[in-house]
């Protein structure tokens, strides 16, 4: 078995045995949509402009509490530093963190999808939704994935993580809402491309950098 | 990887003036001693006198402020990553993922740090008295079960130099005997080995250099041998 193989296993297992975090960010991501859903006007145009903001808002603060469960592990057990010290890659440690924090967080925005829907009222074509909700999540894993690790031997981790987060990823945030509004209201325009690539840039360089830079966080 | 120092039997532990400082505190002041391979050095003194410390920097979890140390010729700061690959440590708390089950906690070891001994998990599971618990999670093990797993671990990765911060704790009369018999193997092996203790008399007939510290200073400089 690769290391990597290994490490993705291990967090696959810890989240399968641990869901208080999955369950958590599903549950404050549906509070915080209806919340939006029940404040402001109830046009169906107000509404549905709300609820991509509002499904974006609540997935990025459920994601605080996904990403600060994950780590909750490696916290209180110390494995991760045991074995780095013991001469494993910290590297791998972060891909095979931020890619079980993407699938969790992929499969939170999956389950919170519907409630959208019922509470706004509209929503995105299923394709494009999908693609737009799975770069949004890669681009919110990745950087989750760094400033968990960073803020983790705190006593104040669970409010340092969305402050500290929330103004790295307002670019990410802002760009996976215009994509969703324009596959939820049409695209006359035919920018919905240009927000998908910039999405997939975000993605891209967040993969790349916060994993150069995982090493400097744990060690 | 063996150095000069490794094939010939000669020291492979240097640590020279080795200093750490917490804020104003020096928790460790000019620590002087060397290790042979194949030898048991012990670091004794009271609570807070700068032996976990020492492990810890030698272990590259901490960086010194003064001084120097290597392992095998490498300088702990400029070889940290040859090093730590050289180096088998048990810390207080060991470290190890308790969601996970004895066997996944090895299998995961064996796999990121490249060891290629799957065939051996069992068998070193077996010896640490863990065979029938291995499907067990270790938050299910008490306080002795998992200083055997951690002692299981170290069996693992056999490495040139081990390093124990009070590996008697919690550990029965049987777990006692068995520290012992796996410290006479890796000596026997040519590891060097550093123990931390406040035990000094479990390891009569096995420790070959004695290292008292003081308030983070040596009181035998270079240590009894």
């Amino acid at each position: 078995m690769t290391a990597f193989r290994a490490l993705i296993t291990k967090d696959l297992r810890i989240l399968a045995r641990r869901r208080g975090g999955f369950l958590s960010a599903f549950a404050l991501g549906a509070i915080i949509m209806l919340m939006a859903s029940l404040s402001g006007e109830a046009t169906p145009q107000s509404l549905g402009q709300r609820g991509a903001a509002a499904f974006w808002m609540g997935l990025f603060l459920g994601s605080t509490l996904f990403l600060s469960d994950s780590f909750e592990t490696e916290q209180r057990d110390g494995g991760q530093r045991a074995l780095i010290l013991l001469g494993a890659s910290p590297t791998a440690f972060f891909y095979s963190k931020a890619l079980v924090n993407f699938i969790g967080l992929f499969i939170v925005g999956i389950l919170l999808t519907p409630i959208s829907g019922a509470l706004f009222g509209v929503g995105p074509s299923l394709g494009g939704g999908m693609l737009v909700l799975g770069l949004g999540t890669l681009s919110l894993s990745a950087p989750g994935t760094l400033f968990t690790a960073l803020v983790s031997e705190s006593e104040k981790r669970h409010l340092l993580l969305p402050v500290m987060m929330f103004p790295l990823v307002v670019p990410v945030l802002i760009t996976v809402v215009q994509s969703t509004l324009l596959l939820t209201f049409g695209d006359p325009m035919g920018q919905g491309s240009a927000w998908t690539s910039l999405l997939s840039v975000f993605a891209l360089l967040h993969w790349l950098l916060d994993g150069a830079l995982y090493s400097k966080a744990v060690d | 990887m063996a150095t000069e120092s490794a094939i010939s039997g000669g020291p492979i532990v240097f640590v020279e003036d080795l200093s750490k400082r917490f804020g104003a505190e020096w928790a460790l002041a000019r620590a002087n001693f060397s290790v042979e391979q194949g030898r048991l050095a012990l670091l004794t003194g009271a609570n807070g006198s700068g032996k976990t410390t020492l492990l810890r920097c030698l272990s590259t979890a901490l960086v010194p402020d003064f001084g120097r140390a290597s392992i095998g010729g490498i300088d702990l700061i400029s070889g940290r990553d040859t090093v730590r690959g050289r180096v088998a440590a048990l810390n207080q708390p060991p470290g190890f993922y308790g969601g996970l089950s004895a066997r996944e906690n090895l299998t995961l070891t064996n796999a990121v740090l490249g060891l290629a001994r799957e065939d051996a998990l069992d068998a070193v599971l077996d010896r640490v008295g863990l065979g029938s618990k291995q499907k067990m999670p270790l938050d299910a093990f008490s306080s002795g079960m998992k200083q055997r797993f951690a002692l299981a671990r170290l069996s693992l990765l056999q490495r040139d130099v081990v390093l124990l911060d009070e590996p008697e704790t919690h550990l029965d009369a049987a777990g006692l005997i068995l520290l012992q018999e796996l410290i006479s193997e890796w000596k026997a092996r040519g590891a060097a080995i550093i123990c931390a203790t406040h035990a000094h008399e479990r390891f009569q007939g096995l420790f070959d250099l004695e290292v008292r510290l003081v308030g983070g200073r040596p009181e035998n400089p270079g240590g009894t041998h």
